[in-house]
C-alpha cells in the first residue's frame, strides 16, 4: 500500500513521466476505439498499428535520430496510406475488407522489418530503441515523448467532443447520415486521422503487436455494462486509465515486469470479468436468472398440483400428504419438500398434521396456472389444430411463461371458454 | 411521360435516363419518369427488380452509370434539407448502444449545425414524432428491445421530425405487425393532407391500389408510371411481375464486368 501511495504521488520523476505517458496513451486509444468497435473495424486497428511501423523506421532514416514529433508525423503518414489502400482494395468486388486488411498489414509490416534490418546494418548502434516499437517500452519514454502524447490526446479528445453528434450518427446509420447531407466523408477522414494518431502514440507503450487490444478491449468491455454510447465511452475511459495505472505500478513494483503488456493483461482480465459478471449480458447473471426460473417453475407446479387435488376432491379439506401430491405429479422428493417450505414462508401453503393445504393466495396462483394450462391446450387444439394427445407437454412448460396479457388474448381469441379439450373446467 | 424538358413548377422528382450497374444484381436500365408533388406514390416491382437500388440512387447512396436525378427541380445537394429518407430497417445494427429517443432526435441533426447542441424546438419535434408514432412510452428503451414493428416506427419518427417536403421510404411495411401498418398508413395520409409527397418502395401488389394515388412499376426497366387508375391493370402487372428480361441483366453484368461506358464518349445527358 505504501508503495502504491509513493507511486501514485508522482514523487519519483521517472515514474511520473511513464505514468502520465501510459495514461494518456491508453485514454486516447480507448476514446477512438469506441468508434472503431461500433463501426465493426476492430481488425483495422491491428492493420494500422503494423503499418505505422515502417513510418517509425523511415523517420529515423531521414532524420537520423529519434525525434518523437518526426516519428509521429511519419507514422501517421504511413498509417493513413495503409488505411487508404485497405479502402481501395476492399472496394474491389472480388476482395473482402478482411482480405484487404490482411494484405496491407503484411506488406507494411514486412516493409518495416526490411527498413529496420537496413538501419541495423548500415546506420550502426544509434538505432537502439527502434525495436521497442515491436513490444513497446514504456520505461524508455522521455519528457519530449510525453509532451507529444499530451498534444495528441488533447487533439483526439477535443475533436471527438466537437464532432460527437456526427460521429454517433455516422457510426449508427451511415446511409441516413449521407441522405441528410452530413459531411460523412469529412467525418470519416477525421476519425481515420484520430485513429492513426492514437495508434502512432500507443505503440510507444505496448508496441505494434498488442496495440489492437488497447484500442478495442476497453470499448468492447464497456459495451457489456451499458446500452448507451456516452456512458460506454466514460466506462471505457475509466477502464483504460485504471489498467494504465495498474500496469505502470506493477512494472514499478516488480523488476523485470513490462508496463505495456501488463496494461493489456489487466484490460483482458477486466474484459473476462465483465463477460462473467456483467448484468444481463454476463454469464453469471444468466445462470442466476435460470436458477430463479427453475425455482418459480417448481413452486408453480406444486401450487397447481395442490389446486388440482382440491378440485378433484371437494370434501377433503384436511390437506394432502407428500405421497398424495407425488401421486398426481411426480416431483423429485427433495425438491417437493424444499418447494413446499419456500411456499410456506411465502404464506402460499400451510401444513397441519403432516398434511398440506393452500392458503388463499396460494389458491389464486394454483388456479391461474391451471387456467392458463387449459386455455393453452384449448388454443392448440382449436386454433393450431394439433391432436389432443399432443397438447399437454407444451402446456406443461408454457404455463409458467404465459403473461396476464397473453392470457387475456387467449381468452378473447377463444371467446372466454369454460371447458378445455379434455372436457375439464377452466377455472 | 415527361421528356428532358424544363422542370415543372410542382415537380417532386425527375429521373432522367438513369442506368445503374450494381454488383451482380440486376441493374436499372434507362429509367425515365417524373412525379408531381403532394401525391402518395408507390414504386412497385418484383424482388430484385431494382426498386431499392432506384431509391438509393435517388438518395445519392449509389452512383449511377448514366443519367441524373432532380428533386423539386434541383440537384439533390441543394434540397437535402427538404427530403427525409427512411431506409430499410435491416440497414443498421439494432444492437448499437443508443435509445429510441436518441435515434429519433437524429432526424434533427443538421449539417450546418454539426457542432451545436439540439435546440429546445428540436427536442420538442422529436417528442411530437414519438407521440405521432405511438412510441412515447418506449423513448428511453434501448433499440435492441424493440419488435420489428416498433423499429420501423422509430425510423419513421426520425423522418417525421425532419419536417421534410418529400419522404422517401424503402419498404416500410416489411416485417411489421398489423397495428404498425395501420399507424404508418395514418401518418402517410396525414402527411399527404399537409401537401407533402410520399414516395415509397412497396412489394405488396394487393394493398398498392388502396394505398397509393400514383404508381411506378419497375422491372430493371420502367414498366409504367401514372395515376393508379391509369396504370394499375393486368397488362402492366404482368409485364412487371411476369418475367424478367434476362438479356437486359446479362448485358448489364457484361457492362459491369468490362467497366464499359453505357454511352459513347462525348454524349452528355445533362
Amino acid at each position: 500500500m505504501r508503495d502504491f501511495i509513493e507511486f501514485i504521488s508522482l514523487s519519483n520523476p521517472t515514474v511520473k513521466i511513464v505514468l502520465i505517458g501510459v495514461v494518456l496513451i491508453s485514454l486516447s486509444s480507448s476514446l477512438v476505439g469506441n468508434f472503431a468497435f461500433l463501426r465493426k473495424r476492430a481488425m483495422l486497428g491491428d492493420a494500422i498499428s503494423h503499418s505505422v511501423f515502417p513510418g517509425v523506421c523511415l523517420s529515423f532514416i531521414v532524420s537520423g535520430e529519434k525525434d518523437p514529433l518526426m516519428i509521429l508525423i511519419y507514422s501517421i503518414v504511413t498509417g493513413l496510406i495503409a488505411m487508404f489502400l485497405i479502402d481501395v482494395i476492399g472496394r474491389h468486388k472480388k476482395v473482402k475488407v478482411e482480405t484487404a486488411i490482411g494484405i496491407v498489414l503484411s506488406i507494411f509490416f514486412g516493409l518495416g522489418i526490411m527498413l529496420i534490418s537496413y538501419i541495423q546494418g548500415n546506420l550502426g548502434d544509434a538505432q537502439s530503441g527502434l525495436q521497442h516499437f515491436f513490444f513497446g517500452q514504456a520505461a524508455a519514454m522521455s519528457r519530449e515523448d510525453v509532451q507529444v502524447f499530451l498534444y495528441c490526446s488533447i487533439i483526439i479528445a477535443g475533436t471527438i467532443i466537437l464532432f460527437y453528434k456526427g460521429l454517433k450518427q455516422v457510426s449508427f446509420d451511415r446511409e441516413h447520415a449521407i441522405a441528410t447531407g452530413q459531411p460523412v466523408v469529412l467525418l470519416e477522414i477525421v476519425l481515420s486521422i484520430l485513429t492513426v494518431m492514437a495508434i502512432a502514440i500507443g505503440i510507444n507503450a505496448v508496441g505494434v503487436i498488442l496495440m489492437a487490444a488497447l484500442l478495442i478491449t476497453p470499448a468492447s468491455t464497456a459495451r457489456l455494462w451499458t446500452n448507451r454510447l456516452f456512458p460506454m465511452m466514460v466506462i471505457a475511459a475509466i477502464l483504460s486509465v485504471v489498467s494504465a495505472i495498474g500496469g505502470a505500478f506493477i512494472s514499478y513494483k516488480y523488476s523485470g515486469m513490462p508496463t505495456g503488456p501488463w496494461v493489456v493483461v489487466l484490460l483482458s482480465i477486466m474484459a473476462f470479468g465483465s463477460i462473467l459478471f456483467s448484468p444481463k449480458r454476463g454469464a453469471l447473471s444468466r445462470v442466476i436468472a435460470r436458477k430463479r426460473l427453475e425455482r418459480k417453475i417448481l413452486k408453480e407446479n406444486i401450487l397447481k398440483t395442490l389446486f388440482k387435488l382440491q378440485e378433484a376432491d371437494k370434501e377433503q379439506t384436511s390437506g394432502f400428504s407428500l405421497q398424495e401430491i407425488n401421486c398426481l405429479k411426480a416431483f423429485d422428493g427433495r425438491a417437493l419438500e424444499r418447494g413446499l417450505k419456500w411456499l410456506q414462508q411465502e404464506k402460499s401453503t400451510q401444513i397441519k398434521n403432516n398434511k398440506w393445504t393452500l392458503t388463499a393466495s396460494g389458491n389464486q396462483i394454483g388456479k391461474r396456472i391451471t387456467r392458463v394450462h387449459r386455455l393453452w391446450e384449448l388454443y392448440l387444439t382449436n386454433k393450431v389444430k394439433l391432436d389432443i394427445d399432443h397438447v399437454h407437454p407444451s402446456a406443461e412448460s408454457l404455463e409458467h411463461i404465459i403473461t396476464p396479457e397473453i392470457e387475456r388474448m387467449l381468452q378473447e381469441e377463444l371467446n372466454f371458454p369454460d371447458k378445455d379439450p379434455h372436457n375439464k373446467l377452466i377455472p | 411521360m415527361a421528356s428532358k424538358s424544363n422542370p415543372h413548377n410542382n415537380s417532386a422528382l425527375q429521373v432522367h435516363s438513369l442506368s445503374v450497374f450494381y454488383g451482380d444484381k440486376p441493374a436499372l436500365w434507362e429509367i425515365d419518369f417524373e412525379l408531381k408533388q403532394g401525391k402518395k406514390i408507390g414504386i412497385l416491382g418484383p424482388n430484385g427488380s431494382g426498386k431499392s437500388t432506384l431509391m438509393k440512387t435517388i438518395m445519392g447512396l449509389i452512383k449511377p452509370a448514366s443519367g441524373y436525378v432532380k428533386i423539386l427541380g434541383e440537384p439533390l445537394s441543394n434540397v437535402r434539407s427538404k427530403i427525409a429518407y427512411v431506409p430499410q430497417k435491416e440497414s443498421v445494427d439494432w444492437d448499437f448502444p443508443i435509445t429510441v429517443k436518441e435515434v429519433v432526435q437524429m432526424g434533427r441533426y443538421k449539417p450546418n449545425k454539426l457542432f451545436g447542441r439540439l435546440s429546445k424546438l428540436d427536442k420538442e419535434l422529436a417528442t411530437k414524432a414519438l407521440e405521432q408514432l405511438k412510441i412515447s412510452d418506449l423513448a428511453d428503451r434501448h433499440i435492441a428491445q424493440l419488435s420489428g414493428g416498433q423499429q420501423q416506427r422509430v425510423f419513421l419518427a426520425r423522418a417525421i421530425c425532419q419536417e421534410a417536403d418529400i419522404y422517401f421510404m424503402d419498404e416500410p411495411f416489411t416485417g411489421v405487425d398489423a397495428a404498425t401498418e395501420e399507424t404508418i398508413i395514418g401518418i402517410i395520409d396525414e402527411l399527404a393532407a399537409e401537401g407533402k409527397t410520399i414516395i415509397m418502395v412497396h412489394h405488396d401488389l394487393n394493398s398498392a391500389q388502396e394505398y397509393f394515388d400514383h404508381i411506378v412499376m419497375l422491372n430493371t426497366r420502367l414498366i409504367c408510371c401514372g395515376s393508379t387508375a391509369e396504370v394499375y391493370n393486368q397488362e402492366n402487372i404482368k409485364s412487371a411481375f411476369g418475367s424478367q428480361l434476362t438479356i437486359l441483366s446479362e448485358i448489364g453484368n457484361k457492362i459491369n464486368e468490362l467497366n464499359y461506358p453505357v454511352r459513347e464518349a462525348g454524349e452528355s445527358d445533362s
